[in-house]
């Protein structure tokens, strides 16, 4: 089910009603369970034997870590798990793309062998419940959570539907204990989710959705486009991308806390950053940190000497352009922003903007602005190789905007929507950028005003998304 | 009453919430019943159809859309829009006709493209139902609702948000600020220059041709037939014309079929046949379209002999340039 489609302006409400009706905690988290498997049974039921089998899995197996403290026992139990997940996490998502580049490199060697690549269909969300269940066994051997006894409370963290098929991954350390605690209603969490709602749609519907449009027609037709034109479908997917993604996780974050739970910030306006490293410390945060607690520290993280430093900053990466996708063109994605990012490290200035941007200030000074723009060009850059179907396809584009035709007036259709989508682009930007010391964009903004221009600007809000509101496109992180 | 207290029944902050997202949504349904209301009025008054003093009127899909530009010709109207098949032309042309006394001739596209079962995708496909239905929905009657119910079961899902805003604003401006009703209303059509050159590029990729797009649309016909019998009742001409297309448009095939069809059930229609009039490249924008220049050519070329055609065959020019210069 989409978030952005009638059956969930249905579903939520009648979720919402159901669960507040029963005061029971137990009955509560069954009603979450319920939900989820019907909204994700909604794409294709018989995927929902993966989603139980995991948490089925995942739940005996830390409680049989926790009552053992043979050190040998308790690896076996861990390796156990997370075989049987990246097992089948491998097997959806990257046993054709192993098969291919197997077949391709004996060929290459003289030796062309028939491997046959299986229809497989990509289950849904499948990274990142993957993660999210990895996480808990991961915990509990580390001795950081309690194994969970009630299995309804944990198949409910496991599938809980705002976040089950695009995050942000939950750590069970955060989300399994709410599920365990007696909930009340809490009208100012629900405006506020509301609210996070509202800006999470526009996001989708309004920049993404509508971005869309110009970047595919670009992209797909990339042979034919001048470099003035594919540097605009450049910017349209850098902008598709982060209002499709942030938008879902806003989405998501505001349903949950129609149900009284938190989830943690996904997103805290990355586009804004003035380097590389504080890019990656706002952009799909869930996925960041899980990477750096769960590969980056156990690798020994930033210490040690500068090969190791090296090292590790690589797989990092690599593995997290790999997780996006089996394609190499995420592979040289995650390469690029290795190579962005490993400067920084080994001259000890990653941390250098760990604070707000322009604090205390409406407009932020030169240097934050140079760094803006060139972490902005650096990213945009990187989106190339992310969107392209291939990486020769990526490289023709990139040769083609630097060539002379980068001069050229861009040749896009329906001028007048794109101008529009243009205006709406920067109206979002300004909005992102006034809300950028908060947990999103609408966060505070209006609180203050009179009731009359609070509620006219939402009213904005909502007959924008009604306004572009067009097919309902699925949201690009489902794909992952 | 601690108890009491979680239970959604007698939460006060629940009730409170309940209240609020009630009261938006309860303006934001008057609203957009509102818009909708204002929106189905003007586009059922006669005065929002007025065509003025034209006599000659030009319809159907893209071809005629990018081919016919009306302000070379006096009088005239192109109100052609691309992706619109017969069923769309009709519930316009029902809305147009009656109510502008002035027009004496509509010229309908009739190319290969129209009788095939790429039209029925036209009018039901999922693609272009949902931008069609909230547009057209309210020139419909309860006979061409079932009609499109038959083919397209998840129509009534259509209707509720998908641009259906978008649609009613749109009426609303043109009606109300810029006063010219659906002339001025782009989504109802209108003559469209194309700039591009690109048939060269295209040439080279000469479709195969599949048996599923030589198979026969169900709809066309039908509604081909409406249309006739609806200039007939308001006495008007009506004349098929096939735009100029590139001379790799048509499959061979198709052409067979397509000929056989047109004297089989529409031979007491005129038809003008400029399919194959223009052959230089650099006047399409692609293999099936004409770019502004070919349109300009084009519409002065069609000024100039659309009296003096031989309306029973299929008269074909060489060289419309070589036409033009004489």
């Amino acid at each position: 089910m989409l978030f952005n489609s009638l059956d969930f302006a249905v579903f939520l409400p009648l979720v919402f009603i159901l669960f507040w009706s029963f005061k029971s905690l137990k009955i509560q988290n069954f009603v979450v369970v319920a939900a989820s498997y019907i909204f994700y049974g909604w794409w294709d039921w018989k995927f929902l034997t993966l989603i139980l089998f995991s948490s089925v899995l995942d739940y005996f197996v830390a409680l049989k870590i926790e009552s053992t403290s043979a050190v040998k026992k308790r690896k076996i139990l861990l390796s156990l798990s997370m075989l049987t997940n990246l097992g089948l996490l491998g097997f959806f998502k990257y046993f054709n793309f192993f098969i291919e580049n197997i077949s391709e490199a004996f060929s290459f060697f003289g030796q062309p062998i028939e491997l046959g690549r299986l229809d497989i269909i990509l289950p849904v969300g499948i990274s990142f419940y993957t993660f999210q269940t990895m996480s808990y066994t991961i915990d509990v051997y580390r001795k950081q959570l309690k194994a969970s006894n009630d299995f309804i409370a944990f198949s409910a963290f496991v599938s809980f539907f705002p976040q089950l098929v695009a995050g942000p991954i939950e750590r069970a350390t955060h989300l399994l204990p709410q599920f365990l605690k007696k909930r009340s209603f809490n009208y100012s969490l629900a405006i506020d989710g509301m609210r996070q709602m509202l800006w999470g749609f526009f996001k989708k519907i309004v920049i993404a959705d509508n971005c869309s449009q110009y970047a595919n027609e670009i992209f797909n037709n990339y042979q034919d486009q001048n470099g003035a034109t594919l540097l605009v479908g450049a910017l349209c997917f850098t902008f598709q991308i982060y209002g499709d993604f942030s938008g879902y996780s806003d989405i998501a974050i505001g349903t949950a806390r129609l149900f009284g739970f938190d989830l943690k910030q996904n997103f805290n306006f990355p586009y804004f950053s003035r380097d590389i490293a504080e890019f990656w410390r706002r952009w799909h945060i869930s996925l960041s940190t899980w990477f750096r607690d769960y590969l980056y520290i156990p690798l020994g993280g930033s210490q040690g000497g500068v090969f190791y430093k090296v090292r590790n900053t690589f797989i990092i990466f690599l593995v997290s352009g790999f997780w996006h996708g089996a394609n190499w063109t995420f592979i040289i994605w995650g390469l690029l922003n290795a190579i962005y990012f490993l400067p920084l490290l080994l001259t000890n200035r990653n941390r250098r903007h760990v604070g707000d941007i322009a604090k205390d200030k409406f407009f932020p000074d030169v240097k934050s602005i140079l760094g803006m723009i060139g972490t902005f060009i650096l990213t945009v850059f990187a989106w190339i190789f992310f969107r392209s179907e291939t990486v020769t396809q990526a490289f023709s584009i990139i040769r083609t905007i630097i060539s002379p035709s980068i001069l050229n007036v861009p040749e896009l259709s329906k001028l007048s929507d794109f101008y529009l989508l243009s205006f709406a682009i920067l109206f979002f930007l300004f909005i992102e950028w006034q809300g950028r010391h908060c947990k999103f964009a609408l966060e505070h903004l209006g609180l203050k005003w009179r009731r009359v221009w609070r509620v006219s600007f939402y009213y904005v809000l909502i007959f924008a998304i009604f306004w572009f509101y067009g097919q309902e496109k699925e949201f690009i992180y489902f794909q992952f | 009453m601690d108890k009491k207290k979680n239970s959604f029944i007698f939460n006060f902050e629940m009730r409170q919430f309940a209240i609020k997202i009630l009261k938006y949504g309860l303006f934001t349904m008057l609203f957009v019943t509102g818009l909708f209301l204002w929106s189905y009025q003007i586009i059922h008054s006669p005065d929002y159809w007025n065509t003025g003093q034209t006599e000659i009127l030009f319809s159907g899909h893209s071809h005629p859309e990018c081919a016919f530009n009306d302000k070379l010709i006096s009088k005239s109207l192109n109100v052609s829009k691309s992706g619109e098949s017969y069923f769309y032309t009709y519930l316009k042309l029902r809305k147009i006709l009656p109510n502008n006394k002035k027009i004496k001739v509509v010229y309908l596209e009739f190319g290969t493209n129209n009788i095939f079962q790429v039209m029925d995708n036209w009018t039901w496909g999922d693609k272009i139902i949902g931008q069609n239905y909230p547009r057209f929905h309210p020139l419909m009657t309860t006979q061409d609702e079932l009609f499109l119910k038959k083919n397209q079961p998840q129509l009534s899902n259509l209707l509720v948000p998908k641009t259906f805003i978008k649609e009613n604003v749109f009426t609303i401006v043109s009606k109300v600020f810029i006063r010219k009703g659906f002339r001025s209303n782009t989504r109802f059509g209108g003559f469209v220059p194309l700039r591009r050159v690109k048939a060269t590029q295209d040439m080279a990729e000469m479709a195969q041709i599949s048996e599923d797009s030589l198979k026969i649309s169900k709809g066309s016909l039908t509604y081909l037939k409406k249309i006739n019998r609806l200039c007939i009742q308001n006495g008007k001409k009506l004349i098929l014309v096939r735009c100029p297309v590139h001379r790799d448009y048509t499959h061979p095939k198709q052409e067979v079929i397509f000929q056989e069809y047109r004297r089989n059930y529409l031979n007491n229609i005129p038809f003008l046949d400029y399919g194959n009039l223009i052959e230089a490249d650099s006047l399409f924008s692609d293999k099936g379209h004409l770019n502004e220049k070919g349109a300009d050519l084009f519409t002065q070329y069609f000024n100039k002999t659309r009296n003096e055609m031989d309306l029973s065959g299929f008269k074909i020019y060489s060289s419309v340039e070589m036409e033009l210069k004489k």
